[in-house]
């Protein structure tokens, strides 16, 4: 465990720099955001615009959360690196698992940094707030007991979203790297298979999933001026939880025993 | 117990065929040097000793056991490449192999860089090629490794480091408990510090045995029986 | 003691010899400590398992002896280096007769040309001036490597 935090350490070491550039722009934009917003929401249907804008840094998570874990391991390849990393005394599903850690990290800081901006954004706009607070869906929801579990299990469930994706584009690049020389064809392949097979097997895990206990977000709905309490099963959360976990395996077992560097 | 077994070992890659049928008894504590021409297969016999690689076929064994994760923290793996963190200082990199090994000796570690003349504050990145030569050894001397796995050492690097990387190697050997396999082309600066060679050519052994006994039976150098067989 | 390696020559072989010589022309005393098995195979870039060779070989020929945990010492025997020196001399006077007959030289022809090499050869540099060179050495044996001065204490 003690060589896992090291690895871990030296992978944060690693990315940090961007993860502060990240942080600054996402900051630096929400604030120009806030101070635009009042003149913004004088303007003809220009009360959300701000609050519009201010979900792009969404949009940028998103796209690093599909591309973070192939360059993570290119990365290493690229410098040749990994003949070092993989001479420890550490699995290669150890590897794996210590940078996704701090890529889960950098993420799922980004993105609390990108919530509370949108958060922020729309307090500093004028009307939206009550627009807010005199939905009476949105109220109902939020004043709801189960506002808090189901908060939490988005949470989870965006951050098992985040950690699929990422060992997804771990397993692509470690397959890509078994064939030298079109090892980025091969990865972006065997990126879109996987993508293809989740979707083509998705409903079948699903179905099968729903057998087990999965925990329920709560939502309200008013339709016909009625607040309707509704309740949707996370049916994805223990298939997506199997397949990155076989894909980190699969992926650290051909680590640990072949190394193309 | 034998420091290197391996029995009939093949590895095939996609095209090529690096080594074909390596039969191989390394007794441990001793230098052996492991030569042969560039694409003779050196390399990937190394690898494979460190777990960086899997053989085709064939049986290997490292200090009697299968390699495993667990033999990657008994030897130690010198590869050709600059394989360093490089925004680390040789300070760092020391402090890091000492978190992932458990027989470092960071002392002694930081002792061998002043002997090699490198600033431990200086960014990697900054250094020069022998400098991170030098910066390779002293990671993998200031360990008490029972297998050392030196992939061309001296390929590539000034002629005072190559000096210093071979003196470094003599004395720092622990000798009676260490295996310290280099494999090399250029025989002529390092066959002094072999007791044991192995020649390896187009993957397979052309000849190996005692290096003084080799000297004495055929009154030629190594180098120059390395031109002959190789 | 300063050797210059012939490569083509078992090394263990080469670092008894110079130390024989050492003995042989009085640079090594009797009761000298030699260099550490360490040290002189830092300074020769050599195997230390060959440098313990070579001094076990010593060891058994009579010509030194180890002292547990102070290190190698040549013998403190008045006759040693005497006896040293005619083995040395026997073994560069029988080389020097083979590679003559060899070149199918008669005894009289070798002792001639040894006469007429001995006018030619200016002996300025005195006798001590092919310290710890092996006999072989000169030969094409490709480069040899300096060994770094080596102390006796």
């Amino acid at each position: 465990m003690k060589r896992w935090w090291s690895m871990v350490g030296k992978e944060w070491r690693g990315t940090w720099t961007l993860l502060a550039v990240a942080t600054a722009a996402t900051v630096a934009f929400d604030i120009w955001l806030g101070i635009k917003t009042a003149t913004w929401s004088l303007m003809h249907m220009g009360e959300g615009l701000a609050v519009g804008l201010s979900f792009i840094p969404f949009a940028g998570v998103g796209i690093a959360t599909v591309v973070a874990g192939y360059f993570a391991m290119r990365g290493e390849w690229q410098s040749h690196t990994s003949m070092r990393t993989l001479s420890y005394p550490l699995s290669g599903t150890a590897v794996l698992t210590s940078k996704l850690a701090v890529i889960l990290f950098n993420l799922v800081l980004v993105t609390l940094v990108a919530a509370a901006g949108v958060w922020f954004v729309a307090s500093r706009t004028p009307g939206f707030r009550m627009m807010m607070t005199s939905d009476p869906t949105f109220m109902a929801w939020v004043r709801s007991r189960e506002f808090l579990t189901s908060g939490i299990w988005v949470t989870i469930s965006g951050i098992l979203g985040i950690a699929f994706m990422v060992a997804v584009g771990m397993f692509s690049f470690v397959i890509g790297t078994l064939v030298p020389r079109i090892s980025g064809l091969i990865a972006v392949a065997v990126h879109v298979l996987v993508w293809y097979l989740c979707f083509a097997f998705g409903p079948h895990a699903m179905y099968v999933a729903s057998f087990l206990p999965n925990p329920v977000i709560v939502g309200f709905d008013n339709a016909l001026d009625l607040v309707r309490r509704i309740e949707v099963p996370l049916l994805p959360l223990w298939p997506t939880l199997a397949v990155t976990a076989v894909l980190l395996l699969v992926a650290g077992r051909i680590l640990g025993s072949e190394v193309d560097a | 117990m034998l420091a290197i077994e391996m029995a009939n070992v093949h590895k095939r890659y996609y095209r090529s065929h690096a080594l074909r049928g390596v039969n191989l008894q390394m007794e441990p504590g001793k230098i052996v040097g492991l030569l042969g021409p560039n694409g003779a297969g050196k390399s990937t016999l190394l690898k494979i000793c460190a777990g960086l690689a899997h053989p085709t076929t064939g049986r290997v064994h490292v200090l009697g056991r299968d390699v495993s994760t667990a033999t990657k923290g008994l030897t130690a793996f010198v590869p050709e490449n600059d394989t360093f963190y490089s925004w680390m200082t040789p300070r760092q990199a020391v402090a890091f192999e000492n978190s992932m090994f458990s027989d470092m000796d960071v002392s002694d570690a930081m002792d061998l860089l002043r002997e090699l003349r490198l600033d431990p504050d200086n960014k990697i990145s900054s250094l020069s090629k022998g400098q991170r030569g030098r910066l390779k050894l002293v990671l993998a001397m200031s360990r008490r490794a029972r297998v050392v796995l030196m992939d061309e050492p001296l390929a590539g690097i000034d002629p005072p480091s190559r000096a210093a990387i071979l003196e470094t190697i003599a004395s720092r050997y622990r000798a009676g408990e260490q295996t310290i396999i280099i494999s090399t082309h250029e025989v002529l600066e390092s066959e002094k510090l072999f007791e044991d060679v192995v020649f390896l050519s187009d993957g397979q052994i052309v000849l190996s045995g005692n290096a003084d006994e080799l000297r004495a039976n055929r009154s030629k150098s190594l180098n120059e029986i390395f031109a002959e067989v190789c | 003691m300063q050797i210059n390696f012939d490569e083509s020559i078992p090394i263990y072989v080469q670092i008894m010899q110079g130390v024989m010589w050492d003995v042989a022309v009085g640079t090594l005393a009797p009761g000298d400590k030699l260099l550490s098995v360490r040290d002189l195979a830092r300074d020769a870039r050599t195997n230390p398992n060959t440098v313990q060779r070579a001094y076990m070989e010593l060891e058994r020929m009579g010509i030194v002896e180890t002292q547990r945990g102070q290190g190698t010492f040549i013998k403190a025997s008045p006759r040693l280096a005497k006896e040293v020196r005619s083995e040395v001399t026997a073994t560069a006077v029988r080389s020097f007769i083979n590679e003559m007959r060899r070149l199918r030289y008669s005894n009289e022809e070798i002792v001639g040309l040894v006469s007429q090499g001995l006018d030619e050869v200016p002996a300025a540099d005195g006798p001590s001036a092919a310290n710890g060179q092996t006999v072989a050495d000169g030969l094409a044996s490709g480069q040899s490597t300096e060994g770094t001065n080596g102390g006796v204490h």
